[in-house]
């Protein structure tokens, strides 16, 4: 049997209805035998019964346009990856960034293209032959995939005083190093064009994919057995550096000796152009000894500009 | 009682959150329209300020809107609502007794006389005092009497004796299980009666 308190306690319960069907007759129970208890639910009876029946408020007229005058403001955040993208941010700020990034690597790569177009054209219309030393520089892979350009086929016999720049075959393992070649062309073009025959341009033109196939094919087991240090050229700027000697007495070894003066180290390079040219590589810093050591024996008539942000490049030097 | 504590659909709920979830505003506008004066009753019944249960009536429409992704359907769009509600009034009323902790001494003592047992015995069959009281000046006292109870009571007997709503949804609007909410339910009405009795007794 339940105490009066006990009962009191249900009272609340009772009044509401959340009493079990036992729980509710011990309380009927007591209840029936206890005024206490019965003044006691009688007024909880009207406490509730009150309480129940409070009026609600009504909302003030404005309430709604206010909260949706707010909502309108606030973008919803979503779950899904495009909202995450933009989180926390609520903007397009991420997209943008990799909208800008794109335009910017393909207009990069659409400047460089439009470049070596560019140099390609600039032969045809002086029509003038290339530089003559198609001797390819080493390669440590073949780059037969890439065309040589036209300027590379030179005629051996046009170069007699100018120390001509040439490019074919160098090592080229990627497009992308091949463009920026190719657009270092028209430079060294230029500045040898004026020993060319237009015959002999012409003739380049179409000699020069097969000149270069057959010096890389040359060439390449020539690097491989020389014993020169590995060319890491894959990535570096390359430049030309033209000689021009008084007595005729500028030979390979001098030029070699001036490379180590200076700090570069000399390439593998092709044997049949072994007199005439020296691929080097050297950094950036030492480019000016480099000059000068060279100066010492010849005269320079091309000196390259180099970006400032390269530290280390390859030297194509000729004479 | 208002006729607003009416359930709409729950189903008609979740379509309009989903497409609340796709930034469909004017499905917003309709649980708005749906919603808010309960909500607003919540928050007056709470905090016993008009003015402050429109501003939590507001944010609490806002805040829904800016979490309604987060919202994943596990409860009913009304109790989640209900929720908000409750912890902004929370936050108002702590703001408030922040500002002036004196009121609050008088909730604890009045509570904690439920324990005991106050007497106001009446030892017949008679109507009580409180019985015969009139209306309106019974609802006066037993709404300033609701105000005094601790806000836990308070919300307890707001949401399910004022706003009827369901034991499940108050436990889900409160995370309280079943038997805390109505063990603070019948005291919170326990509470009201005493203090009322009490009140007309200092009277």
């Amino acid at each position: 049997m339940l105490t009066h308190e006990e009962i009191k306690k249900m009272l609340s319960a009772y009044c509401s209805g959340d009493l079990s069907s036992a729980e509710r007759a011990w309380v009927d129970e007591h209840l029936s035998s206890c005024p206490s208890c019965r003044a006691e639910l009688a007024d909880l009876k009207t406490t509730l019964r009150i309480i129940r029946n409070t009026p609600a408020v009504e909302s003030p007229t404005w309430l709604t346009s206010r909260i949706m005058a707010n909502i309108i403001e606030q973008p919803v955040i979503r779950n899904g990856w495009l909202q995450r993208l933009f989180f926390p941010l609520h903007t397009k700020l991420p997209l943008e960034i990799l909208a800008l990034l794109i335009i910017s690597v393909t207009g990069y790569y659409l400047t460089q293209d439009s470049g070596s177009d560019l140099n390609k054209a600039i032969p045809q219309l002086q029509q003038q032959p290339a530089p003559p030393q198609s001797a390819p520089s080493p390669v440590k892979e073949k780059t037969e995939t890439v065309p040589a350009p036209a300027v590379d086929a030179p005629k051996a016999e046009f170069h007699t005083n100018i120390a001509e720049k040439k490019r074919a075959g160098s090592p080229t393992t990627t497009q992308k190093s091949a463009v920026s070649d190719k657009t270092t062309e028209p430079d060294a073009t230029i500045a040898t064009m004026h020993n060319r025959s237009e015959s002999g341009a012409a003739k380049m033109k179409k000699a020069a994919p097969a000149r270069e196939g057959r010096a890389l094919e040359s060439s390449a087991p020539a690097s491989a057995g020389n014993g020169f240090a590995p060319a890491p050229t894959v990535d570096l700027p390359r430049i030309k550096i033209s000689l021009i000697m008084g007595l005729d007495t500028l030979s390979a070894k001098t030029v070699r000796q001036a490379v180590y003066r200076s700090g570069g180290t000399v390439l593998p390079i092709a044997e049949a152009r072994a007199d005439r040219q020296l691929t080097a590589r050297i950094s950036v810093t030492q480019l000016e000894e480099l000059f000068a050591q060279l100066e010492k024996q010849a005269r320079i008539v091309e000196r390259p500009a180099v970006a400032k942000s390269v530290k280390t490049v390859i030297v194509d030097i000729l004479w | 009682m208002i006729a607003d504590v009416k359930k709409p659909k729950t189903t008609d709920d979740s379509k309009l959150v989903n497409a609340c979830k796709r930034g469909d505003t004017s499905a917003f506008e309709q649980l708005v329209n749906r919603y808010q004066n309960r909500m607003l009753n919540i928050a007056f019944r709470i905090t016993g300020n008009y003015d402050d249960a429109c501003d939590i009536t507001q944010d609490a429409f806002l805040s829904a809107w800016r979490k309604i992704a987060d919202f994943r359907g596990d409860a009913l769009f009304s109790t989640w609502l209900t929720s908000i509600v409750i912890n902004l009034s929370r936050n108002r009323l702590q703001q408030i007794s922040s500002n002036n902790s004196k009121e609050s001494f008088s909730l604890d003592s009045e509570i904690t006389g439920t324990e005991g047992s106050i007497k106001h015995d009446a030892a017949s069959n008679n109507p009580t005092a409180l019985e015969l009281m009139e209306e309106a000046e019974l609802r006066s006292f037993i709404e300033s009497c609701i105000r005094t109870l601790p806000v836990e009571f308070r919300e307890v007997l707001v949401l399910r004796d004022m706003q009827e709503l369901a034991y499940e949804e108050i436990c889900g609007a409160l995370g309280l299980k079943d038997g805390t909410v109505k063990s603070r339910l019948f005291r919170a009405r326990e509470g009201v009666r005493d203090c009322v009795r009490s009140a007309m007794g200092m009277a």
